[in-house]
Order: C-alpha cells, then sequence, then structure tokens
C-alpha cells in the first residue's frame, strides 16, 4: 500500500519511491560517518545526478575510467621519446651524429637539489637532440624556460650552421658568430613539435639598449609587437634574444683558474693549460669564480664601433681610446665576490647542499676524495639563473620570466608631448603691384 | 598540498622550475607531521617556500572547517631550519603601506629587525649577525586611576613581513576548480565528496577556478548567503582581479596537468589535474610582489 502511494508521487523521470530506493542504496554503498548531516545533499546529488541504483556501476562513471589523451599527442609524444627518424615510417632514416648535448636528465638530478625542478626533462632533451639534427647545430644546450603570459618558451643555446646567411648588415650589429651574435638562441612553446624551434634573428646595439629600459611580460607569440616606451623596433623575438643575451653575458660563471687573461691582450682569455677541475672543497665560496663572458658596453656590443671615417686631425689610435674611455671595458675574468647589487648586498647567493661528506674514491688513490656535494650558486641580479657543480659537472639553466631585479618600482618612461601645431596664420590677399613700368630714361 | 601527495603534487610546481630536494622533502614531512600531533586541524596543508639569502622558510597552513560559518579558519605556521613549526604572528595593519615598498630579499633569519622602533641599536645590524632581543618597555600612565600598561613598542622583524607576505598572497591568489567545496545545511565549508575533476575542456578554462577566500564580491556575497548556496558551487569570487591579465593558465605537453600562475606574485601556483580529483595551490618564489605587472601588459 506504502508503495504505490509512494510511486503515485512523480516527477518527469521518477517517482517519490524510486527516489528514496536511490538515496538510501546510494548512502548504503558510500557508508559516509555522518550520514545524518549529509541525508539532504545526497537526495540532492541523487536528484542532480540521476544516479539509479539497479543501473548503478561504480566503475562506469565518468571521466576517472576514461582517461584519454589527444591522439594527436600521443602520437607526437611516442614519436619524441622514440629513437629519432628523420624519414618516414616505412622508410626509417637514423639520425648520423649530433653535436655535443649535455645530458639533461643527469642534470635534472643536479638542479633538484637546488630547487629547480625541471618540468618533463626527458621531453625536453629528446627535442633538444632533435634539433640538433634538424638544424645541425653543434654545442646545444638546454639554456631555460622563459616564462610568459599564454605559453612558456623553452629556450635552447648553440652554435648554428655555418650555412646559414644573413644578408647585408648595417654596420653597427655585430655579425653572427661575434658579440653579441656569438651564440645562436633557439625558441619553442610546443616541444612536441619539432617544427616549432625558431631561431631568434640578430640583434641590433638600439635593441640591446632599450630593453634595459623596459620591462616587458612576454606572451608567448615570437611575432608580437612590443608596445612600450621607449618604443622597441622589434618584435617579441627581437626583446627575447636580448634578454637572453643580456642575461647569458652577465652570469655565465666559470671555477676561478679555468682561463687565464692572454698576455699582451688584456681582453682576450685562453683555456689555462693542463687544468683539472677542481673538486669540492676549492669551490665553496664566492671567490673561487669568476666571470666568463665580457659584459655588454654601454652601446649594446661587445666590442667598441670604431668608424671607418675619422674626423679629420685624429689619429686612429687616438681616436679609439677616447671612444673606449668614453665607454670603458670591465676587467675580464672579475670575481664574483666583487659584484654587488645598487644596495650593497651581494650579487649572488652560494649554498652547499647534498651529502658533504668525503669518500674514498674506488681507486687506491686517496689524494683524490670524492665529495658528492652540491654547490649552488644563485644570481641576484638576474633571479632565475642557477649555477649548479657537483663531482665535475658543472652546468647552468635560467628559469625564469627574464626581469632583471629591480629594487625601485618600475615607471615607464611618458612619452613625449605632442606639441600642438601652431596655428595658420591667416591668409592675406598677396600684394599685387601693378608691373613694374619701366622708365624712361631722361635725356 | 597535502602532505601525503608533496612528490607527486611537485611535478605541477616543476612547471614554473621549482621543487624540493630530497632533503628539504624528508625533513618537511617530519616537522609537518610533528605540527600536525601537537595542534589538531581539520586539514593541514604544505602552503610552500619562500627563498632567502641565507635560508628559507617553508609554511604550513591548517584548516579549522568546522564551526565557522561560511569559511574556514586558516592559520599560519612558519619554519626557517625545517625542525619546528612555530605561528605567524599576528598581522599588524599600521605597517601595511611600509610593508609594500619593501623590495629587497627575505633573508631567513626570522628575528632580522626590518623597522627600529626602539632605537636602542642605534644603526641597523649587518645582515648576518642574529639580533639581540630587543628591550621590552612598559609605558605606565601616572593617573592614580589606572595604570595602563601599553604593549611595548616592538621592533618590525622580518617575521612580520613574513606574515604580511603570506596573507597577502593567501588572499590574492588561493585558488580551486569550482565544485571541490561546498556548503553544507549550517552553511559551512566542507570538499565535495562527489568532485570527479574537470574534464579536459573545462579543465582549461580560468572560468572554472574560483578564489579560496570569504567572497568579496557583492553578488558573491549575496549568493553565499542565501538558503540555497548549498546547491550552488559557484559562491567564491571569479578569478578576475584587477589588474586584468594577471593570471596565466598553462598545461603541460600532455594538456592533463593544468597550472594557473599569478603573475603579480610570480612563484605562486594552482594546480589540477583534469579527470582526477588532484587540485591544490602552492608558493614556490621569493616573497616578492610584482607590482610594475600593470605596465607590462
Amino acid at each position: 500500500m506504502l508503495k504505490e502511494k509512494l510511486q503515485e508521487i512523480k516527477d518527469s523521470n521518477t517517482n517519490l519511491y524510486q527516489h528514496l530506493n536511490n538515496v538510501l542504496t546510494k548512502i548504503l554503498l558510500d557508508n559516509p560517518k555522518n550520514a545524518f548531516e549529509l541525508f539532504e545533499d545526497y537526495s540532492f546529488q541523487v536528484k542532480s545526478s540521476g544516479f539509479s541504483f539497479d543501473k548503478y556501476n561504480e566503475f562506469d562513471n565518468a571521466e576517472r575510467t576514461k582517461i584519454s589523451m589527444d591522439q594527436a599527442i600521443q602520437q607526437k609524444t611516442l614519436k619524441l621519446v622514440n629513437k629519432i627518424n628523420l624519414g618516414t615510417d616505412e622508410e626509417p632514416q637514423e639520425a648520423t651524429q649530433t653535436g655535443y648535448l649535455p645530458n639533461l636528465t643527469e642534470e635534472a638530478y643536479l638542479y633538484e637539489w637546488a630547487g629547480i625542478g625541471i618540468d618533463e626533462n626527458y621531453k625536453i632533451f629528446k627535442a633538444l637532440s632533435l634539433l640538433s639534427v634538424t638544424k645541425q647545430a653543434s654545442k646545444l644546450r638546454f639554456w631555460g624556460k622563459i616564462m610568459a603570459r599564454e605559453k612558456d618558451y623553452y629556450i635552447a643555446e648553440g652554435v648554428a650552421n655555418s650555412q646559414v646567411e644573413d644578408g647585408e648588415l648595417p654596420p653597427e650589429v655585430e655579425p653572427r658568430g661575434s658579440g653579441v651574435n656569438t651564440k645562436s638562441y633557439w625558441a619553442c612553446t610546443d616541444i612536441l613539435n619539432d617544427k616549432d624551434w625558431v631561431e631568434l634573428p640578430l640583434i641590433t646595439p638600439q635593441q640591446i639598449n632599450v630593453s634595459r629600459q623596459i620591462k616587458y611580460m612576454f606572451t608567448g607569440n615570437l611575432e608580437a609587437d612590443v608596445i612600450t616606451n621607449p618604443y622597441f623596433f622589434g618584435k617579441e623575438k627581437h626583446l627575447l634574444k636580448a634578454q637572453i643575451v643580456r642575461i647569458t653575458q652577465s652570469t655565465v660563471i666559470i671555477p676561478k683558474g679555468q682561463y687565464i687573461l692572454r698576455e699582451g691582450e688584456p681582453r682576450e682569455i685562453d683555456q689555462t693549460p693542463e687544468y683539472k677541475l677542481p673538486g669540492f672543497h676549492e669551490l665553496k665560496t664566492l671567490n673561487d669564480w669568476m666571470h666568463f663572458n665580457t659584459n655588454i658596453l654601454n652601446c649594446g656590443r661587445l666590442v667598441h664601433l670604431i668608424p671607418s671615417e675619422l674626423p679629420d686631425g685624429v689619429e686612429p689610435d687616438i681616436y679609439q681610446k677616447q671612444i673606449e674611455a668614453a665607454d670603458p671595458f670591465e676587467n675580464r675574468l672579475k670575481q664574483l665576490s666583487n659584484d654587488k647589487l645598487p644596495n650593497n648586498k651581494p650579487a649572488w647567493k652560494i649554498r652547499i647542499v647534498g651529502d658533504t661528506t668525503d669518500y674514498n674514491p674506488l681507486a687506491k688513490d686517496t689524494n683524490n676524495k670524492v665529495n658528492n656535494g652540491v654547490i649552488i650558486i644563485k644570481s641576484l641580479v638576474w633571479p632565475g639563473l642557477v649555477t649548479v657543480y657537483s663531482n665535475k659537472v658543472l652546468s647552468q639553466l635560467y628559469y625564469g620570466y627574464g626581469f632583471k631585479a629591480t629594487t625601485n618600482h618600475f615607471y615607464p618612461k611618458q612619452p613625449q608631448q605632442v606639441q600642438t601645431e601652431q596655428p595658420d596664420l591667416p591668409e592675406q590677399p598677396e600684394p599685387n603691384f601693378p608691373a613694374e613700368v619701366p622708365q624712361q630714361q631722361q635725356d | 598540498m597535502e602532505i601525503y601527495r608533496i612528490p607527486e603534487d611537485l611535478r605541477f610546481v616543476n612547471q614554473i622550475g621549482q621543487t624540493l630536494s630530497a632533503e628539504e622533502k624528508i625533513k618537511l614531512e617530519i616537522a609537518l607531521i610533528k605540527l600536525g600531533q601537537t595542534q589538531t586541524f581539520d586539514q593541514l596543508l604544505f602552503w610552500g617556500r619562500i627563498e632567502g639569502t641565507v635560508a628559507n622558510y617553508y609554511i604550513a597552513i591548517g584548516l579549522n572547517f568546522k564551526n565557522n560559518f561560511e569559511f574556514p579558519h586558516k592559520t599560519f605556521f612558519y619554519t626557517a631550519n625545517l625542525k619546528e613549526f612555530q605561528n605567524l604572528p599576528p598581522l599588524n595593519p599600521e605597517y601595511k603601506e611600509q610593508v609594500e615598498t619593501f623590495r629587497q630579499l627575505f633573508s631567513g633569519q626570522p628575528e632580522k629587525i626590518l623597522i627600529n622602533i626602539t632605537g636602542e641599536d642605534g644603526d641597523q645590524p649587518p645582515a648576518d649577525q642574529p639580533n639581540p632581543d630587543e628591550p621590552q618597555q612598559v609605558v605606565k600612565n601616572d593617573d592614580d586611576s589606572d595604570v595602563e600598561i601599553k604593549p611595548p613598542p616592538k621592533n618590525f622583524l622580518e617575521v612580520d613581513r613574513l606574515a604580511y607576505v603570506v596573507n597577502a598572497i593567501e588572499f590574492e591568489c588561493a585558488l580551486l576548480p569550482v565544485g571541490a567545496v561546498r556548503l553544507t545545511p549550517t552553511h559551512e565549508l566542507r570538499y565535495n565528496d562527489s568532485f570527479e575533476g574537470l574534464n579536459l575542456q573545462e579543465a582549461s578554462k580560468i572560468s572554472n577556478y574560483q578564489h579560496f577566500r570569504a567572497p568579496q564580491s557583492a553578488n558573491k556575497k549575496a549568493l553565499i548567503a542565501q538558503d540555497d548556496a548549498l546547491f550552488h558551487y559557484d559562491f567564491f569570487d571569479q578569478l578576475d582581479d584587477h589588474p586584468v591579465g594577471q593570471w596565466s593558465l598553462q598545461t603541460d605537453s600532455s594538456k592533463y596537468q593544468v597550472t594557473i600562475r599569478n603573475l603579480q606574485w610570480p612563484g605562486f601556483l594552482g594546480y589540477h589535474r583534469a579527470g582526477t580529483r588532484i587540485f591544490g595551490y602552492a608558493y614556490f618564489g621569493d616573497g616578492i610582489k610584482n607590482v610594475d605587472l600593470a605596465f607590462q601588459l
């Protein structure tokens, strides 16, 4: 009797009897501890999800069991992770030897000690090796990741294939392979797509100088316009390259003594002959490290530009000295301990983590103890730049937004006032004198 | 992030290039468990890490859902040496504007004096030495009727700045997928047991995520006060704060692991794995707000 009564109270889909059945079944199945408080909740959920006990199959529901991935992504991931195949599936073509590429997966372990996690490091490594083969780039390494608003950039650094032609360059631009354009950089937002690696273009000194004055958040689109004041003449890819070059030129560091100044040419460096990478204990302080690259000059180049036309009466040597005095070089191979931030705090942070006990090596050579300690050096001028050293492996990476650390708030320069045009003077009719009458010569 | 899931959830944090080292993970877990034993919370989460020049701060957050109307009570803890968590001091609203002008890094020494009030120490001590305890000054009122004991003027320490920054980040950034929490009939907040996760399309839309704080906008406040609020899931503020464009939603290459980053606080990210109940948020950064963002967009 009660059953029929309840079945009479109907809705479009179900009736009250059915509904109560479903609610009670769900409660029994879930067996919550506070079923009393949750009773109304269950009723609401059963109504909204259309739960029905006779059709119930808990493994049947929703996205949890339907683990699916887009087909294209599946294929691309597999292709990336498998052995490099430059041909098609029917005619596999193996890649010939690629240039040097440090093993990112091993280095990722070191970076983990520094608190830097490289996401998907094996995929990045494979993408880089594919890049090395397709673009014939040598000395490739993973430079780092620059975060942006919509998509992040993965950046690779290397030396491009020497057969690339650039065409005519204006005189102040340092040509490929020299100055700020020494190394080539490739950027990519989607590591699964090997066609996505784009080589970043050569940059001009003006672009470097403007990039020093602006603070721009990258969007993730290399061809985006960069609207700033002072105006950056170039697209996002130029600005990206400029920031990368600035970071690299000021933060690459090497152990002290690995390079020495060349005699007679204090701007050049040579590898120290018979140099062995020191062990852990010799590199524990900032004094043991030095800069490797030259600083970018105020004019935006690494080397001054001596114009081919000298002003009159000036000797070329003296003119060169004048230019250099106006925009002086910094010393090469500077020690890190001298670097300071604007507020006089040190510009580097050095930490020692990991297991720092000295172990005797396998061979009975007690002079070379093995130490697995990790030395981490982080830049405070370019936050995100990390150098790690452990067990003769030295590596460097950047993970950040591409900003320099600033203590002051950034105010973009206001554009200059556009002056109003002078009002036009009221027009007057042109004085038209009658045509001159030639005066008669008086006798 | 949940304590037992720290190793797995760190792969979301890897997307912004951060992680915890093996040593940090071990020590952190022990310290968190110790904290959970001394104090009882409905839920204890690992909030994040703020990097300093000498040491790092690790922050934990304890949530109490029961008996709190509409929003759980949040308690913060910090530790600099990963040995024991301590309470973060309460916020002192006097220094709010000054704190926002601090642009230098944290040092990692909680007792470091940042604003010297007592003037006893003269110049600020150098950064790498721990500071002596500030002297206690009790100001007595000369009135015979009351002897007022004003609280001694305290220096503004780094741990106070830490409290500001952590509270500011939590207020401005903490987020959840819509549907992850719901209200009980008594208007208390609970996690939604039937939340299956957002599916692949929904997870990539920022409108499917909401703030995890007591609602501030008028329409959400009205929504949460209604009686039928327990049938809605979107009663928190949307992620549409000014400056618009401060949120960046990105995925990894499989498109399943979604991270939502905040550009005003670089280092903050909320994460969710589409199709699962895995969600959370964390902060791994240097604790400095990017106030120039408005000029960068």
